[in-house]
């Protein structure tokens, strides 16, 4: 039994995903995506507008560092809401996301505040 | 509904992540993948801008010489007349030579001075390695458009790479020593494939997040207009307007010796003019971080204006990062490294590409024989049409006519020319059900371009061969011998291929 469960998950390591049960039926994912692909550029345009303000830098350093995490946050919102056992969970995590932003946004000025 | 989202839901993260991956990967891939193709060539675009001027035998790292800046302040008034915007490039290791460059469309005139004698250099006019780097950024869509696609499908790689780390993540390391070339079909794909992505992947990372990070004001142009408008964009920005009253041009010697003094030798890197005032620009040479700090001079009197640094936090960050992604500092060996990287991120995405097929085509049906075909063909045509199109640009270059009026116009052409024959020929070749003979014939004729490119090299540059510093040139054609020694070996296995198909 022992080598038996070895053996599988030796056999699952290098399974490619197209061979996991469940490949062919994407069901919902098409669209996911496409409510994902909605939601991705407001979320950084949201960021940009929005981090700049609050940064003690000049508007340019802070739209920079707002730009550097909106690339960021795009595909990790796309990633969670694609990723997410149900879309619920996927825009929790996202807003989750987004809200970091702003927190993570001062580690930015560990560079030397101007 | 229910049933669906119990489906949905019941998947595991691999598999939606795998999902994910596959259809992202493909519908950026494509055009993803000419990005990458481009951009390594754009990591010797000066170099391959000096193959393709096999004329060009002098040059000179000294300080231009006052004739030299004359004729160069005489040819930039020429061109303001005309309401053009010019800047002049100094010499540099890399580039030898006083350049005047003004923006021509997508592509960029430059007209070679010599440094010490100010003769202008009689070089044929070549789209040289620009054309590859405004691809690589642009697909020759516009500034405006093509930025803006080429930015939406470097967010589509950071999805890609981040789908393809959840899925590979659990065999990481074993997947890393594991490359069976002789497998099944579709294992020797994959494990190049993941070798490739996961070796590459900093480098990978690096390139698609400085990369949309560089150009992310045309994504969010609404939130940019302010920065713009608080004059914190980037140097030079806004400054060229119309010439139709710029003033005389003052002698740029001792404005080049003041800039000089500022940024140390070999600090200067080109000169920008607007209407009032002449800047000169730090080298992005010089340091990694690319600061294009300036020192601005009145064009009436010559006198400094003031001098630009940008050395807050947050500028210092964006400056390497435009720094790493330029790879303008970078020392030859560091740029093999780039090129080399390059060409694997080029591998990562063409086995992808190929994974993605070889999957469809066991489980299509003839309802999807047509979408089949077209991305076969599209991804033939991709994969071995671009890299042939680029070969025939070098060997139009060396063949056209030097004296040719629309040179330029003819070597641009002959890319997009080729490409789309090479696509033409691919989705034939699919829609014949014989798309593994179209890979087989493209990737034979890829490896005729490059194995033979240096004969041609040698054969249309014997006049010029004692005069000049060899190194550029052997670079180019050593790297393409390499590369068509590699597509030979490619093109015999794919022959044996063929032929245990036939036999089945």
């Amino acid at each position: 039994m022992k080598l038996q469960m070895h053996r599988s998950s030796k056999k699952d390591r290098n399974r490619m995903p197209s061979q996991e049960p469940g490949t062919s039926a994407p069901s919902l994912l098409p669209a996911r995506l496409l409510i994902a692909l909605l939601l991705a550029w407001p979320i950084g345009l949201a960021i940009t507008a929005a981090v700049p303000s609050l940064l003690p830098a000049s508007h340019a350093d802070g739209l920079f560092v707002a730009q550097v995490e909106a690339v960021l946050i795009m595909p990790l919102a796309i990633l969670f809401l694609c990723g997410s056992s149900t879309l619920s969970r996927g825009l929790l995590a996202t807003l989750a996301a987004f809200l970091a932003t702003f927190p993570l946004a001062f580690m930015f000025l560990a560079f030397g505040s101007p | 509904m229910n049933t669906a989202r119990a489906v949905t839901s019941g998947l595991s993260l691999r598999t939606r992540m795998g999902w994910l991956h596959a259809w992202v990967g493909f519908v950026c891939g494509l055009l993803l993948l000419c990005i990458f193709i481009t951009g390594t060539l754009a990591v010797f675009d000066t170099e391959i801008t000096r193959w393709m001027q096999p004329e060009f035998t002098g040059g000179s790292l000294a300080r231009p010489s006052d004739a030299a800046l004359a004729r160069a302040s005489a040819l930039v008034s020429e061109q303001e007349a005309q309401h053009h915007r010019v800047s002049v490039t100094l010499p540099s290791a890399r580039d030898p030579v006083l350049r005047v460059v003004q923006p021509e469309g997508m592509d960029v005139i430059t007209t070679a001075i010599d440094p010490v004698t100010g003769e202008v250099l009689n070089l044929r006019k070549t789209v040289g390695g620009t054309l590859f780097f405004r691809f690589h950024y642009t697909l020759r869509m516009g500034r405006m458009f093509g930025v803006v696609l080429v930015e939406a499908l470097g967010i589509g790689l950071l999805v890609t790479l981040g789908s393809g780390l959840v899925i590979h993540l659990r065999a990481l390391v074993p997947n890393l020593v594991m490359f069976r070339p002789n497998g099944a079909s579709p294992r020797a794909w994959m494990d190049a494939h993941v070798i490739a992505a996961v070796l590459f992947l900093p480098f990978t990372f690096m390139v698609a997040w400085t990369g949309v990070v560089i150009h992310a004001d045309r994504i969010f142009p609404f939130t940019a207009e302010t920065r713009q408008e608080g004059g914190g964009g980037p140097p030079g920005r806004g400054q060229h307007g119309h010439h139709r009253d710029a003033l005389p041009i003052p002698a740029l010697g001792p404005i080049l010796d003041d800039a000089t003094q500022l940024f140390g030798e070999g600090g200067t890197g080109f000169l920008q003019f607007s209407p009032r005032s002449v800047s000169v620009m730090r080298s992005d040479a010089s340091t990694l971080p690319q600061t294009r700090d300036r020192a601005e001079y009145d064009r009436r009197t010559g006198k400094r204006l003031k001098v630009t640094r940008q050395r807050s936090g947050p500028a210092q960050t964006r400056q390497v990062m435009t720094g790493l992604h330029m790879a303008h500092w970078a020392p030859t060996p560091m740029r093999w490294l780039y090129f080399l990287s390059g060409i694997a991120g080029s591998v990562m995405f063409g086995t992808g590409l190929v994974m993605f097929l070889l999957k469809r085509r066991r489980t299509a049906t003839s309802r999807h024989f047509l979408a089949l075909v077209l991305a076969e063909g599209l991804t033939l045509g991709t994969v071995i049409g671009l890299p042939v199109a680029c070969a025939a640009v070098l060997w139009a270059n060396r063949l056209v006519p030097a004296s040719l009026t629309d040179r330029m116009t003819t070597e641009s052409a002959c890319l997009f020319l080729v490409w789309g024959i090479c696509v033409v020929h691919a989705l034939a070749r699919a829609l014949q059900k014989h798309v593994l003979h179209g890979w087989r014939e493209q990737a034979a004729l890829l490896a005729v371009l490059l194995c033979l490119l240096p004969a041609l090299d040698i054969a249309t540059r014997w006049q010029w061969l004692g005069q000049q510093k060899q190194w550029d040139y052997l670079g180019v054609d050593a790297a393409t011998l390499m590369l068509g020694l590699m597509v030979l070996r490619g093109c015999v296995f794919l022959g044996r291929s063929i032929k245990r198909e036939a036999v089945k």
